[in-house]
């Protein structure tokens, strides 16, 4: 039915029923009639709401002025088919329908109330800045530039998505970033075949490597200087319209412990820091395991002492440590999850009722024991001090995973578990990359790199794991 | 697979390290002084040099089929009816030593924690996890090695370092006192230790080679000869030898010592981690070895299909094989000829074929 | 195919669970055992008590190591067998990895003392470092004793094992020293001595003592060592640190002078000479601290000092020579002499090595004390 539909007409009335109909006859497509200086009529057709006002009203005040194909300003571009002209319309374009030659131009107006430019809330910093990401495409390559104003930052954009074309840019440095990973990026967004795609995850889910695990392939940020330095690493960033994160890739697991703070304050403190949150992940990980696995295998391991006050703070429980464990991990995330959802102003009563319940009355009462409540707060905050990004996520369910396996044979299922998790991680890449990082395959250098930060006065090459094309940061370049 | 796996030098040395004293570092004390006494140290030494001649011989026959594994310069070289048998019988041997293996795994535990757990969880553990390394391929299992040779190294250093204290040096005189050659009587025992690492012949055409590749390896060797030493020799200053001979597992005995600012002590968790990790590697190379040369041997198109049956197999054969504990020491101690077989002769008996075959170029012997 | 995999992966871990985690022992289903105590039974077996500490529950904050305790008994023709007998009185399993202390009857040492130890070696669950004590009489009486300020008795055997450099009248012998001494053979076994001290009114015992050494010839008690002949012993083989030593004011009884060791060492030398003989010197370099106040009428002078290192020398000397009179007379080579001269002359060991036990009584041991007194004369 839509075969001649789909092309303008040199009548300008069927030109707008036909539009109409592609648009679903939708209440907030407007046609108005103006006429060019030649005499020519056309029409203009916009989304109220959508567009600007007042370059919408500056736009009909002046259409006279405008001859055929020659505008002063804004985005241009000639629409052929009725489908292109009434996806410019639902981008926030404003089509002018010409009758001769049949056609559309379009003009960018878009003008939705978007957010200002403020923190990023995921990501605070005590010392750095404070710009944060916003959900337009435009303002977000606008801010990249401004941070990183140079000539050879390259962005490439398409649009995603069947149903609805959503706008995303991969930015890339010329001479820095690895051609081959850049082509490979572009291979599997072309592949993406999706009706739309809702915020960047949907994005970092189909081009990931691996279908299907818990660990993240790419990274997200809201905060442009992150990107930018991980521009000048050689990786690559993919910003999707409609989302403040901003997908980096490639990935590896040791990244996961990295923030941009280190960066703020000098190495010591950064280093610090940073070796601090490596071993608080691997507390989250394994310290509920390994306190289920002492108490109910290993009595001889533990000091005389400690197992005294332990057992005497277990007496009145009647529940094997490993479902105590249980009980107080999933208690734990239960808050967690009710103090995202809480409106602020009972926020407070949330954590009062958790620290009042599950930690005072719950010990009084001989549903668990002391020391168990301190595990689990442990390591529930140990997982706090990571960054936000998949990666905490993994990790807290992991953990569930590491408690059971040492429930059922002490130490040796903990062990069976870490080295299962290792044997799963090391077979893993990220576009290429190995997965484990400068760990394993080891590369001694750029290992210390990842833990302690080196200070950026000798910090004179680029690390090789993302196979950047210039090895070296300021000597080398163009000699 | 669908692109060849490589691994890197430095992998290579791990595994290499790893297999041989991951685990023997445990319990190989108390055979070597049963043979040598005081003088253990200096077998350890001797063992080293069999040590460094299997690698000079697996080095040489990978230098002269760069690109073939053992299986396949054994049906190479000996032809396909008596190279195919020969190449069976690597196999064998291959799928029994994972046996043994596990066995001896799942027997530490039952020895030195809790003897209630059921030996079979044990080895069904043991099983698992090393036919889901093999399953997810040589790349993986080689890159966890490395951090697992950190992991042990370190350990070990630690454990010697923190008795050093406590050692009596006078433990080791008089030095030699029966001559030189009185220790070697214990050589078979050693040897098969060190000749342990002989499952390279299965990989060393894997490792991208590099002008570095036999330094790594020769480097492999010697820290597990001072390794060993190590181990030996802290056994003889702390307990003296005759009183090391009667423990089963002496490093335990090793790590109950440690007692750090008076409170803080019972570090055997890390011994327990040690253990299983190193005994992981070893098995999962076995285990791949093996894997791969089925592979070879029968052309199969879809090797992980096998793993399964294979792993049951290695169950079965590891909980009936041996009644405990003590039958598993003799076997190693008086049998041990039975391993030295497997890693000297036969790959020596292929060298020496191909020798008078006159293949590739080079037949200097070296490291 | 992937879906049947994974059907099976779930069925394992099903199976797994369902067959019931096997093995773990939850805190609620034992009892910690802290001391233990081995005695003569009847029809030569053992009697083996054990101490556990009673948990409180149920308040704010547990007692640690202040607990309560209780003792289980059970009689068995061995160790073994008595302790599992034990788990037929206890309502809860016994945790025996934690014990501190063994304290062991003389009266079981009587008999072969090998035995024991063996079966408490294959018992395996003491660890190796556990302390060793041994008591002429009841020792579960040491169990019984309520110390102040140290509820669980393990406690105090611990603490008191680790005073032994300073008091010269015990010293830390684990399990380990005993398994190593009787099967390297590199010295005899000698386990320290405790007393239980009665309490004056009648009521319970009250103090346990550190009473001296017993030393094995072979694997047979051969004698006790009192205070004197303790202190000799320690001396002579180097693990004294800090002792006090007495020389009396001349002329009047009960008036002493008092010196506190700050450092002792002795080396010792043993060699055969070209009779067959051998031949052992041992030297002793001390270092010695007035601590009391000199006899009347004295002054601290260059050649006090001299006189008082002079009477200081050879009073140590006789503490050694008591101590060699002792090993000698029981024939017990507490000091490792034999083994000195297996390290130094190889050759020789080998030819007189049969006969050690019946040479070593004849063997010549020279004693040289040199005792040096400092600081003595500050005072603040």
């Amino acid at each position: 039915m839509s075969d001649r539909q789909t092309e303008f007409s040199e009548d300008l009335a069927e030109n707008v029923r036909r539009i109409r109909e592609c648009m679903q006859h939708t209440d907030d497509l407007i046609f108005v009639d103006r006429e060019l200086a030649s005499g020519k009529p056309i029409k203009i057709a916009y989304l109220k709401g959508l567009t600007d006002d007042r370059r919408l009203e500056y736009l009909l005040a002046h259409a006279r002025e405008f001859g055929n194909g020659d505008f002063a300003f804004g985005d241009d571009g000639w629409r052929k088919s009725i489908q292109q002209g009434a996806e410019s319309l639902a981008a926030g374009q404003a089509l002018l329908l010409f009758a001769d030659p049949p056609g559309a131009a379009a003009i960018d107006l878009l003008g939705v109330q978007l957010r200002n430019v403020e923190e990023p809330s995921s990501e605070s910093t005590v010392k750095g800045p404070r710009s944060g990401f916003t959900e337009s495409l435009t303002n977000n390559l606008a801010l990249v530039r401004y941070y990183c104003p140079s000539p050879q930052l390259k962005i490439e954009s398409c649009k995603i998505g069947r149903l609805s074309p959503t706008p995303l840019a991969i930015l890339s440095v010329g001479g820095i970033t690895n051609p081959s990973i850049l082509k490979e990026v572009h291979r599997r967004i072309d592949e993406i075949t999706a009706d739309f795609i809702v915020g960047s995850n949907a994005i970092e889910e189909w081009i990931a490597d691996h279908r299907g695990t818990m660990f993240p392939m790419v990274e997200s940020t809201e905060r442009p200087d992150r990107v930018v330095g991980a521009l000048m690493d050689g990786r690559i960033a993919i910003i999707v319209q409609g989302t403040p994160f901003v997908i980096l890739l490639p990935f590896v697991f040791l990244q996961a412990f990295q923030v941009g703070e280190d960066y703020f304050w000098n190495f010591y403190i950064g280093s610090l820091l940073r070796m601090l949150r490596i071993f608080c992940g691997l507390i989250g990980l394994l310290l509920p395991g390994f306190y289920v696995a002492t108490v109910t295998y290993h009595h001889e391991l533990v000091p005389t002492a400690l197992l005294q006050s332990i057992a005497a703070a277990k007496e009145p429980v009647p529940f094997p440590a490993v479902v105590e464990s249980f009980a107080m991990m999933f208690a734990f995330e239960i808050m967690r999850e009710a103090g995202i959802r809480m409106p602020k102003q009972i926020g407070q009563a949330v954590s009062i009722v958790g620290a009042l319940i599950l930690g005072q009355a719950a010990v009084e009462a001989g549903i668990v024991s002391p020391i168990m409540v301190i595990v689990a707060a442990l390591t529930g905050i140990c997982t706090f001090t990571l960054p936000p990004n998949a990666m905490n996520y993994a990790i807290r369910l992991l953990q569930f995973g590491m408690t059971f396996l040492a429930s059922l044979l002490g130490y040796v299922g903990l062990v069976a578990g870490i080295i299962g998790l290792l044997i799963y991680l090391a077979s893993l890449r990220s576009f290429g990359i190995p997965y484990l990082g400068p760990a394993a395959p080891l590369n001694a250098q750029e290992l210390t790199d990842v833990i302690v930060r080196r200070p950026i006065p000798w910090d004179s090459k680029r690390p090789t794991l993302f196979r950047a094309l210039n090895p070296y940061r300021f000597r080398g370049g163009d000699k | 697979m669908e692109r060849r796996e490589v691994i890197s030098n430095f992998q290579l040395m791990s595994l290499i390290v790893i297999s041989t004293i991951g685990t023997s570092s445990l319990y190989a004390p108390a055979t070597l002084v049963r043979y040598a006494e005081r003088n253990s140290w200096f077998l350890v030494l001797v063992g080293g040099l069999a040590g460094l001649l299997n690698l000079a011989i697996l080095m040489t026959l990978n230098r002269m089929y760069p690109d073939k594994n053992l299986i396949r310069i054994c049906k190479h070289v000996l032809g396909p009816w008596i190279g195919g048998l020969l190449a069976f019988a690597i196999i064998f041997y291959f799928i029994d030593v994972t046996a043994w293996i596990v066995r001896e795994f799942a027997q530490f535990f039952i020895v030195a924690l809790s003897p209630v757990v059921p030996q079979s969880w044990y080895l069904a553990t043991g099983i698992i996890m090393g036919a889901y390394a093999v399953y997810r391929g040589l790349e993986a299992f080689s890159r966890v090695s490395e951090i697992v040779l950190f992991v042990i190294v370190f350990t070990f250093l630690g454990i010697y370092t923190v008795l050093s204290w406590q050692y009596h040096p006078e433990y080791l005189l008089p030095v030699l006192e029966n001559g030189l050659l009185a220790p070697l009587s214990g050589i078979i025992p050693v040897a098969s230790w060190l000749g342990d690492l002989m499952f390279i012949s299965m990989m060393l055409n894997h490792v991208r080679r590099t002008k570095k590749t036999a330094a790594y390896a020769v480097g492999a060797v010697a820290v597990t000869t001072v390794l060993l030493m190590l181990s030996v020799l802290s056994c003889t200053l702390l307990f003296g030898a005759k009183a090391s001979e009667s423990f089963t597992y002496p490093s335990i005995s090793l790590i109950q010592n440690i007692r750090l600012f008076r409170h803080i002590e019972r570090f055997d968790a890390a011994l327990v981690a040690v253990w299983v990790m190193s005994c992981f590697i070893k098995l999962t190379v076995y285990l791949w070895s093996a894997q791969q040369g089925l592979a070879d041997l029968l052309k199969l198109k879809k090797p992980r299909m096998f793993l399964i049956p294979v792993a049951a197999g290695i169950y079965v054969c590891a909980k009936f094989k041996v009644w405990g504990l003590i039958e598993l020491g003799r076997f190693y101690d008086q049998q041990a000829w039975y391993f030295c077989l497997f890693q000297y002769a036969v790959p020596g008996f292929l060298l020496l074929v191909a020798w008078l075959r006159g293949d590739g170029g080079k037949t200097k012997v070296g490291a | 195919m992937r879906a049947a995999g994974r059907i099976a992966w779930v069925l394992a871990v099903f199976a797994l669970v369902g067959s019931g985690c096997r093995g773990s022992l939850e805190l609620n289903e034992i009892h910690i055992v802290h001391s233990v105590a081995l005695d003569a039974g009847k029809n030569g077996g053992v009697k083996l008590s054990a101490e556990i500490a009673r948990l409180s529950s149920g308040q704010q904050q547990p007692k640690g190591m202040q607990n309560k305790t209780f003792i289980l008994t059970g009689e068995g023709s061995n160790i073994f067998e008595a302790a599992r007998l034990m788990r037929a009185k206890s309502d809860r399993t016994l945790l025996w990895g934690q014990t501190t202390a063994i304290v062991i009857s003389k009266d079981v040492a009587l008999q072969s003392f090998d035995k024991q130890i063996e079966t408490l070696r294959r018992f395996r669950q003491f660890r190796n470092t556990t302390l060793v004590y041994m008591i002429d009489g009841q020792a579960s009486r040491v169990l019984e004793v309520e110390m102040p300020n140290a509820s669980i008795s393990a406690q105090a055997l611990r603490g008191l094992a680790e005073g032994g450099e300073i008091t010269g009248l015990t010293s830390q012998t684990s399990l380990l020293d005993i398994y190593m001494d009787r099967i390297n053979g590199y010295k005899e076994v000698c386990i320290p001595a405790v007393r239980v001290l009665r309490s004056k009114d009648g009521g319970a015992d009250r103090l346990i003592k550190a009473a001296g050494f017993y030393a094995f010839r072979g694997d047979r008690l051969a004698g006790f060592m009192p205070a004197r002949i303790s202190k000799g012993y320690l001396r002579a083989s180097n693990r004294m640190r800090s002792t006090i030593e007495k020389l009396a004011c001349d002329g009047k009884t009960g008036n002493t002078v008092a010196f506190e060791n700050t450092r002792s060492s002795s080396k010792i030398a043993a060699s055969i000479d070209k009779t067959g003989t051998p031949v052992v010197r041992i030297e002793v370099d001390t270092d010695l601290n007035l601590v009391g106040q000199p006899c009347e009428d004295q002054t601290v002078t260059p050649e006090l000092i001299a006189e008082w290192e002079k009477q200081l020398n050879s009073d140590i000397e006789d503490q050694i020579k008591s101590f060699i009179g002792f090993s000698q007379q029981h024939a017990t080579d507490l000091l490792g002499i034999g083994e000195r001269i297996h390290r130094k002359q190889p050759q020789q060991w080998k030819r007189i090595k049969d006969e050690w036990s019946e040479l070593y009584p004849t063997c010549r041991f020279t004693v040289n004390v040199n005792t040096r007194i400092d600081h003595t004369n500050f005072t603040i």
